[in-house]
């Protein structure tokens, strides 16, 4: 017993044993180092510039900022990297975050993606929301928001809830996109056709790859995914002809860092060609300057017609619109 | 007798103090901060939330109430009856109790869904997903093998004597159910009722993804404002008031649970037959438990992509691969799950065994005493794990201390309603007669009292470990490096990595390594328990 313990006390000072230095830490969500970007690109630009980088992740970009604010008397990231622009405005609010202005932005040929106007964030990928669906159940899905209505995909459809995914929340928002003030009386209409609405992305793919219903709310590049991963096309992604809602994604120095010279070094080396190109088979997003696309990727869902939501219109309405969405809900 | 008074008051403080300094202090730096009480009352005014708020009472309480009822008869069969595999069927019955939220949502799907195990092998659907009663059963699922434990050691208790004596005057089972078993049972059934009312008020991923569209607690809006809206004014109004909503109610329970507080004291075993009800018992438990739990379990072998058994996924968890997604080895998330469960568990009996020792003789601060010791409950994981990054802004502290430390104050309002109830139970003339004999305060806590509550021990701890080990709220908030991680934190890494199968196959990996584990102490201390008789 006795042995037993002191094994158990050296034990234990070898796991809280503490941690070296770097120059660099960059706060960013699980999928950055889960998905696989994270590995491609930070060797990389360790290599290039001579510097020690440490990445650090928590859960999805709505927790990483809220602890990105929280921290905000003693800041420990030099970069916060997954702010998307549904987040923007909070982030700014905060003020959390100090203006750079990337030379490499002239690499971005598409002036849409720049989303922020005052440089605080910088882009590097963007995705679209879309509606993913089980080709062997489902063999001519909607293609419209009001193709969708239709009393044949009678709870069809799997939904992230607004208040708990950004899936949820990026959907939310691209009914409003199309319906305006309206959206309301939308999802009205769209309850019949829901199953059910999960927690977040992962219950509802779950469901869904459970044969649960035929369609999810899910990404543009789903199809590719799977493709590449399952070595299966049976599913498909639909963007709705009214246009697609582009979730864009950006990186900012934080206000207080130490180490300023290294963090727009990573910024500028995130606009470059070595980064963008990881970009399509780790994040599943498309980049934003021009780099050859992956084959797997003509399987994505393509965006005609981009729809945005201004940063300004977001921070002033986002509460009452999810109250809004809530009240029909609760009381369905 | 003096000295051992003042050391009785210091044992008091001590517990008391751990809860001021890393429950107290970080919640009223953190909610303080954005609370106002202008806001509070709005909160009330707000016909939404009351909606919202009346649903998370109607769904707690039907769930705590069908939870306690239905564990009565389990209760007794542990306590009172011989049956084959009955350490198996504890051991196992806790392992309910370390899967996390999300895991037990999806396995539920995985047997009443579709193209379920129910399905497949039956073809019949029942239509029960998607429903308020899918919610409930799910928190039975969950709530369940809890409460058995809670009153099965109750129950393992009380001599048997005062049954026999009632049956010799000619009572009927029911009425010594009745009038003898239920009052002295009933502060263990109150506690059993609590915990799972506060579970379910606090539930989240199973209220959202098997209740269908219109269902959601209280806590999920508290998690949007944290997460989502990053409101932390409104997410501090509604954790202000769900604690005390939490506090009176807990209050209230315990005032009644004083009132009807007996003792008696305890004797060997010599246990009866299985009765024919008790298999009849067993199908029920067999439907409510491990039939969802063999489902989860059967999930690390299923390929959800073509529907049939598979051993990929298991293999590729082997493969390097899983260091990409995860960000560290395989191995280091179960090196650490354990090493927190172990730490957090030595700091709970300790604190548990100190807070006990003196309140007994306390009677009067008895229930504030439960009170704060079942604080922790009243805020959600989350919340609290927030408001430690939050502090860390003027100290500065391990993330793996956090964890611990959060881990401890999660799994302590159990260990302590358990642990506090059996030293209850020890007639008050044990230890007079130890005093006159001329032992100490102490040495009658440590020779006499210890070694009879050992059964209280072994449930106390070993709640506390499976709670620990399943802990993802607040774990996720706190882990900081991959170095860090425990196995529900890596599961869900994997799942945000779109690596369903793999996870799956991982939460069958813990299924297994936690049973193990509860096989092991369970045997263990029983066999200690002996030597010391």
């Amino acid at each position: 017993m006795k042995r037993f313990f002191k094994f158990f006390l050296i034990f234990l000072f070898f796991v809280f044993l503490a941690r070296g230095a770097f120059s660099l830490t960059i706060y960013s969500y699980d999928s950055f180092v889960s998905y696989g970007l994270s590995k491609k690109v930070i060797p990389l630009f360790e290599k290039l510039y001579n510097e020690k980088v440490e990445v650090r992740t928590y859960g999805d970009a709505g927790s990483l900022l809220s602890r990105v604010i929280l921290e905000k008397q003693r800041p420990k990231a030099d970069i916060v990297l997954g702010i998307d622009q549904n987040l923007l405005p909070r982030a700014l609010k905060e003020d959390v975050f100090v203006s750079y202005k990337p030379k490499n932005l002239e690499n971005i040929k598409n002036k849409e993606l720049i989303f922020d106007s005052t440089y605080h964030l910088t882009p590097y990928d963007f995705g679209a929301i879309a509606i993913v669906y089980d080709k062997k159940s489902l063999s001519s899905p909607p293609k419209t928001f009001e193709e969708l209505l239709n009393p044949k995909f009678k709870k069809s459809l799997i939904v992230e809830d607004p208040r708990t995914s950004s899936t949820g929340l990026a959907f939310l928002y691209w009914t409003i996109s199309v319906y305006k003030d309206e959206f309301t009386s939308y999802w009205k209409r769209l309850i019949p056709n829901i199953l059910t609405i999960t927690s977040g992305w992962d219950e509802a793919f779950n469901l869904f790859s459970n044969g649960e219903a035929p369609m999810m709310v899910s990404y543009a590049t789903d199809p590719a995914y799977s493709y590449k991963n399952y070595k299966t096309l049976k599913y498909g992604a639909v963007i709705f002809k009214e246009g697609g809602y582009i979730q864009i994604e950006g990186a900012g120095i934080v206000k207080g860092t130490k180490n300023m010279e290294s963090a727009k070094k990573f910024i500028e080396f995130m606009l470059t060609p070595e980064f963008q190109k990881q970009i399509p088979l780790t994040q599943w997003m498309f980049p934003v300057i021009d780099v050859p696309l992956p084959v797997s990727f003509k399987y994505a869902a393509k965006v005609d017609k981009i729809l945005k939501l201004s940063p300004d219109l977001i921070l002033k309405n986002q509460d009452k619109w999810i109250r809004r969405w809530e009240e029909i809900i609760v009381s369905k | 007798m003096s000295l051992n008074k003042r050391w009785g008051s210091v044992s008091l403080w001590i517990p008391i103090l751990f809860f001021v300094s890393f429950l107290y202090i970080p919640l009223i730096f953190f909610l303080g901060n954005y609370f106002s009480l202008y806001d509070l009352f709005s909160v009330l005014r707000d016909n939404l939330y009351l909606k919202i708020l009346s649903f998370t009472f109607r769904e707690s309480f039907l769930s705590a109430l069908i939870t306690v009822v239905l564990a009565l008869p389990g209760a007794y069969l542990v306590a009172r009856t011989r049956f084959f595999g009955k350490k198996f069927f504890l051991s196992l019955s806790l392992i309910s109790f370390i899967t996390p939220g999300m895991s037990v949502a999806l396995g539920f799907v995985l047997l009443f869904g579709k193209r379920g195990l129910i399905y497949t092998l039956f073809r019949i659907n029942i239509p029960i997903l998607y429903t308020f009663w899918a919610i409930i059963l799910a928190h039975i699922f969950y709530n369940l093998a809890m409460s058995v434990r809670i009153i099965g050691s109750q129950w393992e208790g009380f001599s048997k004597t005062y049954e026999e004596e009632a049956k010799i005057q000619g009572a009927t089972p029911l009425q010594i159910f009745y009038f003898v078993d239920l009052p002295y049972l009933l502060p263990a059934i109150l506690s059993a009722f609590l915990i799972t009312f506060i579970y379910s008020f606090m539930s989240f991923a199973i209220v959202l993804v098997l209740g269908g569209i219109r269902y959601v607690t209280l806590e999920v809006e508290i998690y949007m404002y944290l997460t989502k809206l990053i409101n932390f004014k409104e997410a501090a109004n509604l954790a202000w008031l769900q604690f005390m909503i939490l506090l009176i109610l807990s209050y209230m329970l315990f005032w009644i649970k004083g009132r009807y507080s007996f003792n008696y004291t305890q004797e060997e075993e010599n246990l009866k037959r299985f009765p024919v009800w008790g298999y009849f018992y067993g199908i029920v438990i067999f439907l409510l438990i491990f039939l969802p739990m063999g489902a989860m379990f059967i999930g690390g072998f299923w390929d959800f992509v073509n529907h049939r058994v598979t051993l990929v996924w298991f293999s590729n968890l082997f493969s390097e691969n899983f260091n990409a997604y995860v960000g560290t080895t395989l191995f280091l998330p179960i090196v650490n799950t354990f090493s927190y469960a172990f730490c957090s568990v030595f700091l709970v009996s300790f604190l548990i065994i100190v807070g006990s020792f003196y309140v007994v003789y306390k009677k009067r601060y008895k229930s504030l005493f439960s009170l704060i010791f079942a604080s922790s409950l009243f805020i959600s994981p989350i919340t609290l794990g927030f408001s430690y990054i939050y502090i860390k802004n003027w100290i500065a502290f391990y993330p793996k201390w956090g964890i611990i430390i959060a881990h401890t104050l999660i799994a302590l309002p159990i260990a302590m309603q358990i642990f506090f109830e059996g030293r209850e139970s020890l007639h008050d003339s044990l230890r007079e007669a130890a005093f006159m004999d001329g032992a100490s305060l102490l040495k009658t806590f440590f020779y006499i009292e210890l070694p009879m509550l050992i059964p209280y021990i072994v449930s106390s701890l070993s709640i506390s470990f499976a709670i620990s080990m399943g802990e993802v709220g607040a774990t996720l908030l706190l882990y900081d490096t991959p170095q860090n991680m425990t196995i529900p934190v890596a599961m869900i890494r994997l799942l945000s990595a779109r690596r369903i199968g793999e996870a799956q196959a991982y939460s069958t990996l813990l299924f297994i390594s936690a049973f193990l584990l509860f096989l092991f102490t369970d045997f263990f201390l029983r066999k200690v328990s002996k030597s010391v008789y």
